[in-house]
Order: structure tokens, then C-alpha cells, then sequence
């Protein structure tokens, strides 16, 4: 394995809202890296994206990083305050391709001043050299440099997808967060948008987190996958074992239910995800696991290595 | 806005009639404020409170405007200043002449002579004026005054024996019986010497029945100096029509015209100088508020809720009665109860864009509070401000409008439509019927009201996101 660049340690993110305290990333563990694509996936709510956020430590109010470490260059992100997170984390050392590329353009400024902001800001050149920069980075994500000229709204979805991707390269940073990159694009955009993200790490060598809930992408990108579940890892490993070879019957579940042509049903995971703000003792994914024993209702499973770097929080592994 | 930049604005807002006509009624507010220096001149609004500057102006006292003369059957004397005719038949005699030619039927307000000479300290000027009338009769020795000033005005109308030679010329005409009743009545106090000055000289010349004797009327006054060093400068006589300018004249004999004119001015700046004041105070303090949340938002909110819910103009008469109620103090304590108004609208604009991705986007580049605020947030609702602001400008006028008309000029210079109105209230003009006293005023301040309002309207359509097809 090659360098390591960032580990997450017992990472705890909840949001404090009226109703409760909602624990959306519970006790979350994992290393990246350098130049490797690590999936993270699972259903809506399971807290992936919230765990995105806590990375650049950017979590919306009310959520806030309650415990855990997140540590780049032996630097603890997690603990960091807001003027030094802005300075020397926040794009510098990671940044994001956000969910919904459609509103992460400000309407009011052209795409060249957009994709400038971040090196103004971060370093000492001046607009215009940041506009030739801009001009220079547009090319790589497919886009003509003539763009910068243009406001938000008169560009498709893909291509304000690919001013994002251009957005997140500017600085040259160690890690880039994609989060879900591809939902809202039409399947042809998301194919363009996926042999983009690869070109990209072959030819620039980025490290790269893509979240998505869409494991077809998955196998597409990713060296290694995390399968989450209600706010905790359920399965750690190399993406081609596990997809080829499940172990924890959540991922079982999520792969049996990938459509497959010629099949006329549909396989699905029966049940829903348990409340977050009251979260069951045990195995959190007990009341819909197939495979169910009397431990799971009540220890929480630890991580099984089943294999070298494949980990499996299942009682079955014991 | 962006989306539809400047020339697609003005577009969308030429679609909206009532936007149009806001338009035409701005320009004319606005064409009005810039030319009134042209339009009157800038005495009128430096002395409108100087009653020694209007004394000096010869107008007459609460007359209509001019062109009440196309409507109706009476025609009324208008405004005239006579050219002299001086002869000197002795060293120490002048012979001044005026020729009038009266042709209309109401007589004028007044007849008003102003004397300059350089007469010595110690020396005397003695002035006699004698009217001679179209039908041959003279009126004697109207003016017969002893002088030691260097100006004299005398009015026939308010000097102190004039009127009485008038009337003694007058009653010859009438009847044993009617002479009796009336100085036992004391009758010539409320009866108009030019009446008789200028009605033909049959029974009911006092009382003005008698109707106008047209023709020419001749003024000769002797001026007689007693040193050869007197010498007599200039000679004025002004007949003070029954009607005066645009917009008559009040109580106090200023030109209207002038005021209203001078009027809009003010109106505009106080109106525009609060509202834009204030809306820019409700920008920060809205997007503040909206962006940093919590405990801050709350307090903000509290303070805002705080301020808004004072009543506003009792507060504001005891302070303005307490500070000279100036332009600038007036702008500045208008501003001080009028900025909370569009707070809410911004701070609910603001928590709306502080929610959309691309804020979350400028946090995670790096961007620090002052600069999301400053650079992503601010330009969204900038737009919309125009809207507010002309939304905010009514208010501040009619709030002017009001704290003047209650309390008066209170040693302020400046006239306001309000002030007007404050001494229409004083002098009693909608009891004695001087309508063109009170309408022009609550006619222009509704007229700027309405011009904003109905500009704030097309705009609102035009830039509220909301409303935006």
C-alpha cells in the first residue's frame, strides 16, 4: 500500500435538532490512499454525505463533529478552528464536488470568476492570472475555455457538473470528495461524467471519495468500496471482492437488488433503516438481516478482517 | 435581474402601464426639483419664513391663481407694475404719473407704491397721490405722508388713512340712509376700498355693486423735498392683482408656486435620502442576521420587533420639536424608526439563499463569512432593494408630510407641502375657501406617494424572484 493521506478514527457526527439528537455518522473508521478511489455507498440517510462534510469539517448546522479524529498530515481537521480550516484544509488539502451540481453555481458571477475565487483567495496571483489558470484547467474537464464568460444558466447540468470537477482540481488538492456526482444527469451525461472522473485519475493521479448510492458507479471507479449503514461501516474492502463476493447481508441485499436485465423481479431489502435519534442496541441492521442470531440484538458487532483489508462488521464472522 | 440584465429590466418594466405612468409622474416630480431654481427663484426657498422678504414682493394676500380667468364670466385684475412718467416742473417738486388701464371685473387686491431716495438725516420727503378715474372724478390727496426714510412703501389698501379717503369719496354716492347704517354699524372695516377705487361712482359703490368702471385710471403723485441733496432714486407703483401666478397666493402674500415648486425638492430628497438610508441599514442588518443565525438572529430580531412596534409619530414630533426640524435632522430621525420596515422581507431573502448549495460551496473553498456575505449573498437580494426602496420612499414622505403639518416650520428654513399645509391649518384656508392653498400641496404629496408606489410595483414584478415568470 502506498502513502497513507488521511485516516478518520471513531469519527462521531450528530445534528442536535428539536426532536433529538440524530446520530447520522456513528464510530466511523478508514484510511485513504494516495492515488486510490474509495467508494462510499449505501441508501439515503445513512449518512455518507453528512460523513463528506465532516472531512472538510463543514457539517450544516445543527450537526456539528461531536468525537473522532480525522487526520491529514498528522493535522486533526476535526479539531481544527475556522480560520485555519478555511486556510489550510478547506480546498487546499480536500475538495468537494457537491450533490446537485445544478445549485453550486452562484447565479450572479461567470463561470471564469467562479472557478477563480478559489485561487485568489488560496494564493498570491492576481485575477487575471487565476483567469489564465481557469483557461488552462477547462480543457481537462472537457469544457472550452470560452466558457468562462458564461453565467451558470446558460450551461447544461453536464457541464456545470464538469465546472465543479474543474472547480475541485483548481488547487491541485490531495483528496477531492465527489458527492454524487451523477445524480441528476441524464445516463449519457453520466457515463461522460464517470470516464471523466477516470481520465482523471489515470492521467493526474487524484485521490478521490466518491459518494453515491448507485453501485453501478461504484464498480465503475472505485479500488476500494465502504458499504455504510445507518451511520456506522458495515463492509470495508477491495471493490472487486466485494462485489463479486459479499459478505455482510446488507451488501448481499444492496448487490441482489442491482437491476439485472432479463430478470423480471425485482429483489429488494425488506424493512427500513432504523431512527437514527434512537438507534437499536446491537446490530443496527438486525431488524432487516436475513441472517439475524440473538448476539445481534444484543452486542454491536466489532470488525472482522475476514481477508487482508476487507473488514466485515457481521456477527457471522466471529 | 442577472438573468435579465439591465435592458431586459427596462423591458419587462415597460410592460406595466402603472409602471409607466409611476415613470412620467417621477420625471415630473424629478424635472420639477431640478429646475425650481429656474422655475422660482431661490429666495422664495431661502425666505419663506422672512416675512420682510415677501412685504418687499408687493403680492397680494390670498388670491387665486391666474387662470381661475379662463373659467367663469368675471375676469379678475391681474398682477401689474406701472411704468413712471417724472417731470420736474420746480427744483424741488416732482410730477410722477402712473397710467392704468383696468379692463376687468373683479378690482385689484391692492395698490402699492414704493418710493427710493437718498433724503439726509434730519430732512423729510412730504408725498401726495391723487387718483384720477376714467369718469373724469378724482380722488384727492389718497396718499398725504411726511417722510424721513430713504424707502417707503405705502399701500392703499393698509395704510392708515387711505382707505378712509377712499370710503369719503365712496359714500358721496350712496344714500343719507345708507351712510347712517353703515358708521353706525362700523361697517368699513370688512368693506374693500378698491371697490370704490374702481366701481362706477353710482349707489352700492362701497359695498362693490355698482359695478367695475373700465378705462384708463391715472396715479399722480407729487413728491416734495425740502433740500435740493433728496433726490428721489426710483418710484414703483405695483397694483397687486386679484389673482396671482400658477398657484395664487397665501395668507401671507408668498407665491405658492414657488413653495410647491421648492417643495418637491425636499420632498424627494427626504423621501429618497430615508428610504435609501434605511434600506441599506435593513441589507446588513437582514443578511447579518439571516447568515450568522442562533442567539444573533434572535437578538436582531427582538431589537427589529422592538423598534417597529414604537408609534412613530408622537415620538417624532416631541424630537423634532426638540431639534430644529431641518432637512438633515428630519432624514436622520425618519431613518431612525423607518429601517426596520424591510428587514424581514431581506432577512427571509437571506435565509433562503443561505440554504442553497452554492453557499455551502463558497464555505467550503475557503471563503470567509464577510466575503459569502459581501460576494454571494448581498448581489442576490440587491435587485429586490430597488423595489424596497421605492416601496420605503411614500412612507418617509407622508411621515414628513405629517410631522410638518403638526408642527409647522419650528425655526427650519426650508418649505415643505407639509409646512404649507401646517399654515393653510394656521390661517384657517379651508374655512375662508382658499382651496389653492390646501389642494396643490395634498395633491403633489399624493402624487409622490402614488409615483413610487406605482414604480415599486413594476419593479417588484420585474426583479421578485418569486413573482418572475
Amino acid at each position: 500500500m502506498s502513502e497513507k493521506l488521511l485516516s478518520v478514527e471513531g469519527l462521531k457526527v450528530y445534528y442536535f435538532t428539536s426532536g433529538g439528537t440524530v446520530k447520522a455518522v456513528d464510530k466511523v473508521d478508514f484510511s485513504l490512499y494516495r492515488g486510490e478511489a474509495l467508494g462510499i455507498a449505501g441508501e439515503s440517510g445513512c449518512g455518507k454525505s453528512t460523513l463528506g462534510y465532516g472531512l472538510i469539517n463543514l457539517v450544516p448546522p445543527p450537526g456539528r463533529i461531536v468525537d473522532g479524529h480525522i487526520l491529514i498530515d498528522n493535522v486533526d481537521v476535526a479539531k481544527l478552528n475556522e480560520s485555519d480550516l478555511r486556510k489550510k484544509v478547506r480546498w487546499r488539502k480536500i475538495s468537494m464536488v457537491f450533490q446537485g451540481a445544478m445549485n453550486a453555481l452562484t447565479p450572479v458571477y461567470t463561470i471564469g470568476k467562479q472557478l477563480a475565487e478559489p485561487l485568489t483567495i488560496h494564493t498570491a496571483i492576481s485575477y487575471k492570472e487565476a483567469l489564465n489558470k481557469v483557461q488552462e484547467i477547462l480543457p481537462l474537464v472537457g469544457l472550452s475555455p470560452e466558457i468562462i464568460r458564461r453565467y451558470p444558466h446558460e450551461l447544461s447540468g453536464g457541464m456545470k457538473q464538469r465546472v465543479m470537477i474543474a472547480m475541485a482540481l483548481i488547487l491541485n488538492p490531495d483528496i477531492i470528495i465527489a458527492d454524487e456526482p451523477t445524480t441528476a444527469l441524464d445516463v449519457i451525461v453520466q457515463a461522460q461524467i464517470l470516464n471523466l472522473l477516470k481520465k482523471l485519475r489515470r492521467e493526474l493521479g487524484v485521490t478521490l471519495i466518491l459518494i453515491s448510492h448507485d453501485l453501478s458507479i461504484m464498480a465503475e471507479v472505485v479500488d476500494r468500496l465502504m458499504v455504510m449503514y445507518a451511520g456506522k461501516v458495515a463492509e470495508l474492502g477491495k471493490s472487486d471482492v466485494i462485489f463479486s463476493a459479499p459478505s455482510h447481508p446488507y451488501t448481499q441485499g444492496l448487490i441482489a437488488s442491482i437491476p439485472k436485465l432479463g430478470e423480471k423481479k425485482l429483489n429488494y431489502i425488506p424493512g427500513l433503516p432504523p431512527d437514527l435519534r434512537n438507534p437499536p442496541v446491537g446490530c443496527r441492521f438486525a431488524d432487516r438481516c436475513p441472517m439475524v442470531m440473538d448476539i445481534c440484538r444484543k452486542e454491536e458487532p466489532p470488525f472482522f478482517e475476514i481477508a487482508k483489508e476487507h473488514f466485515v462488521s457481521c456477527w457471522l464472522y466471529r | 435581474m442577472y438573468v435579465l440584465g439591465w435592458r431586459g429590466v427596462i423591458r419587462e418594466f415597460m410592460r406595466y402601464k402603472g409602471g409607466i405612468f409611476g415613470l412620467i409622474l417621477l420625471i415630473f416630480l424629478v424635472g420639477l426639483a431640478i429646475f425650481a431654481p429656474v422655475l422660482s427663484s431661490t429666495d422664495v426657498f431661502y425666505k419663506w419664513y422672512e416675512p420682510t422678504y415677501w412685504a418687499a414682493q408687493n403680492l397680494p394676500k390670498g388670491v387665486p391663481p391666474e387662470w381661475i380667468n379662463m373659467f367663469g364670466d368675471k375676469t379678475y385684475a391681474t398682477q401689474a407694475v406701472l411704468t413712471p412718467e417724472i417731470s420736474q416742473p420746480s427744483a424741488l417738486l416732482y410730477n410722477i404719473t402712473f397710467k392704468y388701464e383696468y379692463t376687468a371685473d373683479i378690482p385689484p387686491y391692492d395698490i402699492i407704491i414704493d418710493i427710493f431716495s437718498n433724503i439726509t438725516e434730519g430732512s423729510q420727503m412730504v408725498i401726495f397721490m391723487d387718483i384720477i378715474r376714467p369718469d373724469g372724478l378724482r380722488i384727492y390727496r389718497v396718499v398725504d405722508v411726511q417722510s424721513d426714510q430713504s424707502i417707503v412703501k405705502i399701500s392703499l389698501r393698509s395704510a392708515v388713512d387711505a382707505p378712509k379717503k377712499i370710503f369719503v369719496f365712496g359714500l358721496q354716492f350712496e344714500t343719507e340712509e345708507t351712510r347712517r347704517e353703515i358708521t353706525e354699524k362700523g361697517l368699513l372695516s370688512v368693506l374693500n376700498p378698491m371697490d370704490v377705487v374702481f366701481g362706477v361712482a353710482e349707489e352700492g359703490i362701497v359695498f362693490g355693486r355698482s359695478g367695475p368702471l373700465n378705462g384708463e385710471y391715472i396715479f399722480n403723485i407729487i413728491v416734495y423735498r425740502l433740500t435740493e441733496e433728496n433726490t428721489l432714486n426710483d418710484i414703483k407703483l405695483t397694483i397687486a392683482g386679484s389673482v396671482y401666478g400658477i398657484m395664487g397666493t397665501d395668507a401671507l402674500g408668498r407665491d405658492l408656486f414657488g413653495g410647491i415648486v421648492w417643495g418637491s425638492r425636499i420632498a424627494l430628497i427626504i423621501g429618497l435620502g430615508v428610504a435609501i438610508i434605511s434600506v441599506a441599514i435593513a441589507l446588513v442588518y437582514g443578511t447579518l442576521s439571516a447568515y450568522v443565525g442562533g442567539w444573533t438572529d434572535e437578538a436582531l430580531q427582538r431589537i427589529q420587533e422592538f423598534v417597529i412596534s414604537i408609534p412613530v409619530l408622537p415620538l417624532l414630533l416631541i424630537l423634532a420639536y426638540v431639534f430644529t426640524p431641518s432637512v438633515w435632522n428630519l432624514i436622520f430621525l425618519l431613518v431612525i424608526f423607518s429601517w426596520p420596515g424591510p428587514v424581514k422581507t431581506i432577512r427571509s431573502m437571506a435565509l433562503q439563499i443561505r440554504e442553497q448549495l452554492y453557499i455551502t460551496s463558497a464555505k467550503a473553498i475557503g471563503l470567509s463569512t464577510w466575503r459569502v456575505i459581501s460576494r454571494y449573498i448581498l448581489p442576490q437580494i440587491l435587485p429586490y432593494t430597488f423595489a424596497l426602496v421605492a416601496f420605503s420612499v411614500p412612507g418617509a414622505i407622508l411621515t414628513e408630510a405629517g410631522v410638518s403639518f403638526l408642527l409647522g416650520n419650528q425655526g427650519a428654513l426650508e418649505v415643505t407641502w407639509g409646512r404649507i399645509l401646517n399654515d393653510a391649518e394656521k390661517y384657517s384656508a379651508v374655512l375662508t375657501g382658499m382651496w389653492w392653498w390646501v389642494i396643490p400641496p395634498g395633491l403633489m404629496i399624493s402624487i409622490a406617494g402614488l409615483a413610487f408606489v406605482l414604480v415599486g410595483n413594476a419593479l417588484d414584478r420585474v426583479l421578485n424572484p418569486r413573482l418572475l415568470r
